[in-house]
C-alpha cells in the first residue's frame, strides 16, 4: 500500500512544481525538495527494520561487528550523498552535485579503509604459508 | 505533518506570495514585493530546513554516520 502512496505523492509534487515554475521559480524547487523528503520519511521505518534485522543476523555469525558497521555506514553515506546531490542537480548546478558525490566517494573510501587493510592482511597471511 | 498537506502548504505559500506581489504592483508599491518574497522564502525555508535536519538526524542515528 505504501508504494502507491509514494507514487501518488511523487506525481503530485511533480505537478505542483510545474504549476509553481512560472509563478515563482524558487518556490517550485523547494516544493520538489519537500516531495522527496516526504517520500523518504514514508519509507524510513522500513529502513530501520532492515538495519536491525541485519545487525541481529550478523550477531551470531562470526563476522566482526566492525566490518558490518562500516558497511552500514557506507550505505548511509551513499543515501545522504545521493539525496543532496539530487537536490543540487534539480536546482541546476551540476558541478556542485558532482563535488558532493566526489566528497561522498572519498568519505566512503575512508570508512572502508579498515576492511581493505584486513583483506590485505588476510591475503598476506595466506601467501606467507 | 508528513504527507501531502505539507506539499500543499508550501505550494500555497508560493501562490499567496505571487498574488501579494501582483497586488503590490497594482498599487504602485513595487519596492515592497522584494520584502514579501523574502518573507515567504524565509517561512518556507524554515519548514524545509527543519525537515531536512530531522531526516539527517534520523539517518545519523540509524547508520551511526558521524
Amino acid at each position: 500500500m505504501d508504494i502507491i502512496k509514494i507514487c501518488m505523492i511523487g506525481m503530485l509534487t511533480a505537478f505542483c512544481v510545474l504549476l509553481l515554475k512560472d509563478i515563482k521559480g524558487e518556490m517550485a524547487l523547494l516544493v520538489g525538495l519537500l516531495g522527496g523528503l516526504v517520500i523518504i520519511f514514508l519509507v524510513i521505518d522500513k529502513l530501520t527494520s532492515v538495519i536491525t534485522v541485519f545487525t541481529a543476523l550478523t550477531q551470531n555469525t562470526g563476522i566482526s561487528s566492525e566490518f558490518l558497521s562500516a558497511i552500514i555506514k557506507i550505505v548511509g553515506l551513499g543515501l545522504v550523498v545521493d539525496f543532496s546531490a539530487g537536490v543540487c542537480e534539480d536546482v541546476g548546478n551540476k558541478g556542485l552535485s558532482e563535488k558532493i558525490v566526489f566528497g561522498g566517494k572519498i568519505s566512503i573510501l575512508y570508512v572502508a579503509l579498515p576492511i581493505i587493510t584486513g583483506l590485505f592482511e588476510l591475503i598476506g597471511g595466506l601467501l606467507a604459508k | 505533518m508528513f504527507g501531502v498537506e505539507i506539499i500543499f502548504k508550501i505550494a500555497g505559500i508560493g501562490i499567496i506570495i505571487a498574488i501579494v506581489n501582483q497586488v503590490l504592483k497594482k498599487v504602485d508599491r513595487e519596492e515592497l514585493t522584494t520584502l514579501t518574497t523574502l518573507a515567504g522564502m524565509v517561512m518556507v525555508l524554515l519548514i524545509v530546513v527543519d525537515m531536512v535536519a530531522q531526516l539527517f538526524g534520523t539517518l545519523r542515528n540509524l547508520f551511526g554516520l558521524y
